[in-house]
């Protein structure tokens, strides 16, 4: 049998030979004044994100209404909640609420190639959303306290009981 | 050696559809000395500024409805952009889950950052990727840097040339 063969090719050097040098730009290693003006950036966009972040719960709760009242299918409210719920995934964290990305994460995986929606199904579903609600509303960051912990334990156990 | 990256010269895509993270992208990028950053908010805008502009590193989700992100990937190492094919790529995704990330691998990545990440990690990938670029390998199922990070001792059959 033969076997075919692949090319090791050398790493490409014309953007490092631009880029990489010994006196002017960045530190290979992150110094302290460069990570406080990172963080600086963060700071700033951190309001913007958090209205965002509210937006995307208000337009989530309404959807699940829309649901109740006959006016969205199952999987309409299932593909809105999956690419809502992996935004705010995504976002939470980033700005210091690691407690929202964490409910987030949990709600994502509980839709992720679901097609249909039971009683208890859509209960969980609008926990999450109603946990999130409370730690924007109650700007609660880092990954919250014991009360916080609690509550993402029980939402993590019910996904498992129910999915 | 080099003991700083100087990103005053490189020119950087971000494409990820949400707003916000882009912006949040561009503005660390800009932080760190980076003067040029294109944004696209989509797989179409994220195609046309690599059809269009000088690009030197690609930022990319892989999340980008009705496309992917890794259709975007692969038309870079395929060569079917204007892009340097062993151009660095970096993911920045919210799907992080294994498969994601084995698929992202697997489609020629440089890096993958899951999102939310944090600003250390983010400053350390693009350091990374710019100051310290890996080998590529070109076989007839994959183009993309060497998936090999940890130097294990191997003795099977010698599959490269």
């Amino acid at each position: 049998m033969t076997v075919a063969k692949s090319k090791l090719l050398p790493p490409a050097e014309d953007l490092t030979q631009r880029a990489a040098n010994s006196t002017t730009g960045m530190d290979l290693r992150l110094s302290p004044g460069v990570l406080r003006r990172l963080e600086e950036v963060v700071n700033e966009s951190r309001e913007k994100f958090v209205v965002d972040l509210a937006a995307r719960l208000r337009k989530l709760r309404a959807s699940t209404q829309a649901r109740t009242d006959g006016q969205m299918s199952d999987v309409d409210l299932l593909k809105l909640v999956f690419e809502e719920s992996l935004q705010i995934k995504g976002m939470g964290g980033t700005i210091g609420y690691q407690v929202l990305s964490l409910i987030a994460t949990t709600l994502n995986d509980f839709v992720t190639e679901r097609q249909t929606l039971g009683r208890i199904q859509f209960e969980i579903l609008q926990l999450h959303i109603d946990a999130m609600y409370v730690v924007i509303a109650d700007r609660i960051t880092d990954n919250g306290g014991i009360l916080e912990d609690q509550v993402l334990s029980g939402l993590r156990a019910a996904v498992r009981k129910f999915s | 050696m080099a003991e700083k990256v100087d990103f005053n010269g490189v020119h950087f895509l971000i494409v990820d559809g949400n707003a916000l993270s882009a912006d949040l992208a561009r503005d660390l990028l800009l932080t760190m000395g980076a003067v040029t950053v294109f944004v696209a908010h989509s797989f179409d805008e994220g195609i046309e500024v690599l059809g269009s502009d000088s690009v030197d590193v690609l930022l990319t989700e892989l999340h980008l409805p009705p496309r992917s992100g890794l259709e975007l990937i692969r038309m870079v190492r395929d060569g079917k952009t204007r892009a340097h094919k062993q151009m660095p790529i970096l993911v920045m995704s919210a799907m992080s889950a294994k498969e994601h990330v084995f698929e992202a691998r697997d489609a020629g990545v440089t890096e993958f950052i899951a999102k939310p990440y944090g600003v250390e990690g983010f400053y350390r990938r693009m350091v990374g990727i710019v100051a310290r670029p890996r080998a590529f390998v070109d076989s007839n199922e994959y183009f993309g840097p060497d998936r090999r990070r940890r130097q294990v001792p191997y003795n099977g059959p010698d599959r490269r040339d």
